[in-house]
């Protein structure tokens, strides 16, 4: 997007060949307790049971790259993102920060500085936007937040963050209410309020799955020029492989709250190894037909408070053998830069 | 005679800040056993044509010109009574979302039964026997009858809705946005019963969605609609040979998995207010093509093809069009000339 390059007065450093993760996560878990029944709570039988919904999941996300998130409604990808940014307080696990374990960081100072570096833009732009506030009200606040003193700059940093996020210009929208906007551009001014304060990692849970096809491309182009000119590491959750073939630089494919393979985008797209890549991957339509090979999968996603044994796929999977029922496989590389856990996939 | 002609349609919805033309001048032919697929953005008028052809446009919204024909008879001067007599037995729905398609205080099998009692007198043992063969197509446990629709998950809830459309086995069925809010592999079997209904079954079908992927991959034929106008028609390959500038547009920003390494291309700024619409073509202001004849003068559908029509007034340089849609810039150029 050349709009972009235009108003990119960045003084930060040129993308490093090799870098290491803006954000790492190692083992992350959020678990829910599940209630149980009066009585035996009362008596105190039965253990309690955990709902898993992040289970145990690794990855890390390096500047300059957009790392997808894929799966069906339920396996856990928006609560990855919310814990990821310690929106929710994760029941086990690390997340570094620029290598730094955000459990040990103390003090307002260095968490602040983490919710400075790490946002987020939501899937609904109509509801994250406060409706009685102004657009600039809106991304002025975490400016005024943030860096409180730069009073004198706030308004040309506003007006940067719009013009970056493809506002333009920024005075013709600068005044209005968000029920004077489209949703794209409502998006456009959650994305403005997002990069305002300069973050370095950006979290985007199903950013255009509101919008209309036609505006979808701009606000997609637009995450991406952000990994691309601004070094920015951005989570891209999706359910939408389709989608994820043009922004992503790696896919990650979640199965009932564990990644079950992860690689760089056209390798996970074009020959996804675990079984679930599979199915997902030949489920989505494609504009031409007649290209497309079905893979049938039966029965639905299980309750994750109640998880299968050994593999969590293998009720569903066409190619379970026994050695699934009973051993939980973990992730393996599988070829190169690529992972998959898999028993079959060697 | 085509089953479902629509003629020269014209949709009012009556608003507080007036009269918003939702379809206008639409004229459409659905011929026996043909798979129509119907696209276009939110606000296009394309679920509004389902309404108006099962007769349950909202309270503020009307029929104001032209006339749909089914089987010759015109849907929207019948009686409340005559519509009823086609719907489930002739003309039946998968509406966009099951959840509210289904009563939550009766079993589904309730409700397949109410809706085959109101227009058969058949026993008991037919009924069920119909339920069997229902559930079966559709992948559902018989057992699951029973159920309440709570206790049915998105996917069971859209296929007992497919089941109930078919209890009666009509001859055009409608199916508005099935799979929207469904997972992928759901939609995907969602999808694949809706087609078997038409090649198995040769139903005329109209599928309603903004999936441009679903139509290319099921239709036999493709409409594409704009800001209540039909832009374009044509048989299912109508997306590889675009001759409408909405649709080049269309196709540029839609996310094809199979498609590498390509640029996604946004048309910039939105649709026209419908309650003052432009006099000339409805997308010259989005059009990196539009010239001042287009700003003047609605353009007609044309043919440009073998069973393919489009509404642009430089057909004839589609080609060239085609090659300049696909450069971002020539789209960037439209957003910076307005």
């Amino acid at each position: 997007m050349n709009i972009l390059t235009d108003v990119n007065r960045s003084d930060r450093a040129p993308r490093a060949a090799c870098t290491s993760p803006v954000i790492e996560v190692r083992r992350l878990r959020k678990w829910y307790p599940v209630r149980r029944s009066m009585l035996s709570s009362l008596l105190g039988v039965g253990e309690q049971r955990y709902l898993r919904a992040v289970d145990d999941v690794s990855f890390a996300v390096h500047p300059g790259e957009v790392l997808g998130l894929a799966g069906e409604s339920g396996c856990g990808k928006s609560t990855t993102g919310m814990t990821v940014l310690k929106l929710h307080a994760p029941s086990g696990g690390e997340i570094l920060f620029d290598g730094a374990d955000l459990a040990t960081l103390t003090g307002r100072g260095p968490l602040r500085d983490f919710r400075r570096n790490a946002q987020i833009v939501f899937q609904n732009p109509y509801e994250a936007l406060n409706p009685r506030f102004t657009v600039l009200r809106s991304v002025l606040e975490p400016i005024s937040i943030h860096f409180p003193d730069r009073r004198t700059e706030y308004e040309a940093l506003a007006r940067l963050a719009m013009e970056r996020a493809g506002l333009l210009p920024a005075e013709n929208f600068m005044h209005r209410y968000p029920h004077e906007m489209s949703g794209g551009q409502l998006q456009r001014v959650a994305i403005a309020r997002a990069i305002a304060v300069e973050p370095r990692f950006l979290v985007a849970d199903e950013p255009v799955s509101m919008l209309d096809v036609s505006i979808r491309a701009g606000i997609l182009n637009l995450l991406k020029s952000f990994a691309e000119t601004l070094n920015m590491g951005i989570l891209f959750i999706s359910h939408d492989l389709s989608t994820m073939r043009h922004i992503c630089t790696r896919i990650a494919v979640m199965y009932l709250g564990r990644i079950v393979e992860i690689g760089p985008t056209d390798q996970i797209l074009d020959d996804p190894r675990h079984p679930y890549s599979q199915a997902l991957v030949a489920a989505a339509p494609v504009m031409r037909r007649g290209t497309r090979r079905r893979i049938h999968l039966e029965g639905a996603v299980p309750n994750p408070a109640n998880l299968p044994s050994g593999c969590r796929f293998h009720p569903r999977c066409p190619k379970a053998i026994d050695r699934c029922r009973t051993d939980d496989p973990q992730l393996h590389a599988a070829g190169e830069r690529r992972e998959a856990a898999c028993h079959l996939v060697a | 005679m085509a089953l479902l002609q629509i003629r020269d349609l014209c949709i009012d919805y009556r608003t507080t800040a007036g009269t918003a033309r939702a379809v206008d001048k639409l004229s459409l032919d659905i011929e026996e056993g043909e798979y129509l697929g119907l696209v276009g953005e939110s606000g296009c008028g394309k679920s509004t044509i389902a309404k108006a052809v099962l007769g349950i446009l909202p309270r503020n919204g009307a029929v104001a010109e032209g006339d749909i024909l089914f089987r010759g008879r015109s849907l929207p001067h019948s009686s409340l009574q005559e519509l009823n007599r086609l719907r489930w037995r002739d003309i039946a729905m998968v509406p966009q979302s099951a959840m509210n398609g289904f009563d939550p205080v009766y079993t589904i099998e309730a409700q397949i039964n109410e809706a085959i009692d109101t227009h058969v007198s058949w026993s008991r043992e037919q009924k069920r026997k119909r339920i069997d063969e229902l559930f079966a197509f559709v992948g559902l446990e018989r057992g699951r009858a029973h159920d309440f629709p709570h206790q049915f998950s998105g996917g069971m809830r859209q296929r007992a809705m497919i089941a109930m459309a078919m209890a009666l086995d009509p001859g055009f069925i409608v199916a508005d946005e099935p799979t929207t809010g469904l997972d992928v592999i759901v939609q995907d079997q969602i999808l694949h019963r809706i087609k078997e209904i038409h090649t198995r079954f040769g139903k005329t079908m109209l599928l309603i969605t903004h999936d441009m992927a679903v139509v290319a991959e099921n239709c036999d034929r493709i409409a594409v609609m704009y800001a209540g106008k039909l832009v374009e028609h044509g048989a299912h390959n109508v997306f590889e040979t675009p001759f409408h500038p909405y649709t080049m547009g269309l196709c540029n920003a839609f996310p094809d998995l199979a498609d590498r390494g390509r640029e996604l291309i946004s048309i910039p700024k939105a649709p026209p207010n419908l309650l003052t619409p432009p006099v000339g073509c409805r997308f010259a202001d989005r059009c990196p093509f539009a010239a001042a004849r287009c700003r003047a003068e609605a353009p007609a559908l044309v043919e440009v093809g073998p069973g393919h029509v489009a509404a642009c007034h430089f057909i004839d340089r589609a080609a060239e069009f085609r090659m300049k849609a696909r450069d971002i810039g020539t789209w960037q150029g439209a957003a910076a000339a307005a």
